[in-house]
């Protein structure tokens, strides 16, 4: 205990003893002298020293950069998928304002979407098979437009949850169909072409290219007034007793990824 | 069962969107029918009705016209011949005489069924087309299903074996 208390006392004593002579006296020019001794040991440390610091530094730099790296390369996948989804979010906008626009039109039909999941397997006909069943709503003989009101076919199977639509461009498909401005009747019969024509069409009446044909309810088929398609050509020659009209659909039926089935419409039963 | 039912589904989802001048691909008959003159017909047989009933049942067409057409088509297509067709205008001949076989078929039981079917020079030419095209492919297809073969009776002797 003794030793300690004196070795205590003497380094203080010795501190302050440096303190005196470095701060107050002559000695001070010894001062400087160390340090210029000592500098040249601190330049050699020092070098490399910061050499180190340097790499020390880089090293340091390269988790930032690399985090900052990974940071831009998230936010670049993130912005491509908002790139890529912008015009899948485009589509469905159009989409949904044509249905806006076609609810507006014609208030009367209540419809249920449906995506257009299968085609027909060949070519030997023309169908489409839908995500919607006999668990939705759906019936046979149910119509199927497209979002903008063109009619696309009618369901002629109905499974639980899928069904099986005809087209319109289909070789076995007629519909009773008129001419929106003249209002000459007609059948509208699928082609293999994937047009249409019409026929029966009374040699007295007046079409013209451009002219929109509509479906005009008789028969009982399918709702009046459903938009079938455009005239792109009419034959007509006077020895013959009807004239006839080549009508190509206002839709890609080939292509359409959605539907609306109409079901509150369904075709009287006959049986 | 679950090929069987991937090549109805391809079929209906990817491939009737394919066409290439007015040909298309029939899928379903190519690897029924290259598979048939890997093994036997009476395995072309058995592919034939289970194929052809699933694409009847995602198809408008009247219930079992794929079935019928498709069974029919590829038995006669490989029957008679030795097992392991080698040549690969053999093999493209034999899927072309299926495909205009199955053609036909796939029409004449729609007329029967008082389908319209449309006849005109457009139908055989698009029959026809078909015809070169599954025959053009139908090399690749046996070679690929040759492949898949010698391995399920590589597999099968190794576990006689054990």
């Amino acid at each position: 205990m003794s030793t300690r208390l004196g070795s205590l006392v003497l380094a203080f004593g010795a501190g302050l003893l440096i303190l005196f002579v470095l701060r107050f006296t002559p000695f001070t020019a010894g001062y400087s002298l160390g340090i210029d001794a000592l500098a040249p040991a601190n330049g050699l440390i020092a070098g490399p020293w910061g050499s180190f610091q340097d790499l020390a530094r880089t090293v340091q730099a390269a988790g930032e950069l690399k985090a900052e790296n990974d940071r831009l390369r998230a936010e670049v996948d993130r912005l491509t998928q908002a790139v890529v989804r912008l015009p899948e979010l485009e589509r469905e906008n159009a989409e949904l304002r044509a249905q806006l626009a076609l609810k507006q039109s014609q208030p009367g039909y209540v419809w249920k979407q449906a995506a257009v999941i299968g085609r027909e397997p060949s070519s030997v006909m023309r169908g489409l098979i839908i995500n919607l069943g006999t668990s939705d709503g759906v019936q046979v003989g149910m119509a199927v437009i497209s979002s903008n009101g063109s009619l696309v076919g009618r369901v002629v199977r109905a499974g639980a949850s899928a069904s099986q639509v005809l087209l319109i461009t289909d070789v076995s498909s007629s519909v009773s169909a008129l001419v929106q401005s003249t209002r000459a009747h007609g059948v509208v019969n699928g082609q293999r072409s994937g047009s249409m024509l019409m026929n029966y069409i009374r040699q007295g009446e007046t079409l013209k290219t451009g002219d929109k044909v509509i479906t005009s309810g008789e028969g009982g088929t399918f709702p009046q007034g459903l938009l079938i398609g455009e005239v792109t050509d009419v034959r007509q020659i006077d020895i013959e007793m009807f004239q006839e009209a080549k009508v190509d659909p206002l839709v890609d039926l080939d292509r359409l990824e959605n539907v609306l089935v109409i079901t509150n419409f369904r075709p009287p039963r006959l049986d | 069962m679950v090929v069987i039912a991937l090549l109805g589904t391809l079929q209906s989802v990817l491939v009737s969107s394919l066409s290439l001048g007015g040909a298309r691909v029939d899928l379903a008959l190519l690897v029924v029918v290259c598979w048939g003159l890997v093994r036997d017909h009476r395995t072309a047989l058995a592919w034939g009705l289970l194929s052809g009933l699933t694409l009847d049942l995602l198809s408008v067409v009247p219930p079992g016209t794929y079935t019928l057409a498709l069974s029919v088509s590829a038995v006669l297509a490989t029957f008679g011949l030795d097992v392991g067709v080698e040549g690969a205008p053999m093999q493209a001949g034999a899927v072309a005489f299926a495909t205009l076989c199955y053609r036909a078929l796939l029409y004449g039981i729609l007329l029967a069924s008082g389908v319209a079917v449309g006849w005109d020079l457009s139908l055989m030419g698009e029959a026809f087309a078909s015809a070169a095209l599954n025959g053009l492919l139908a090399p690749f297809v046996y070679w690929f299903l040759h492949g898949i073969n010698k391995r399920i009776h590589r597999d099968l002797q190794r576990e006689l074996q054990f």
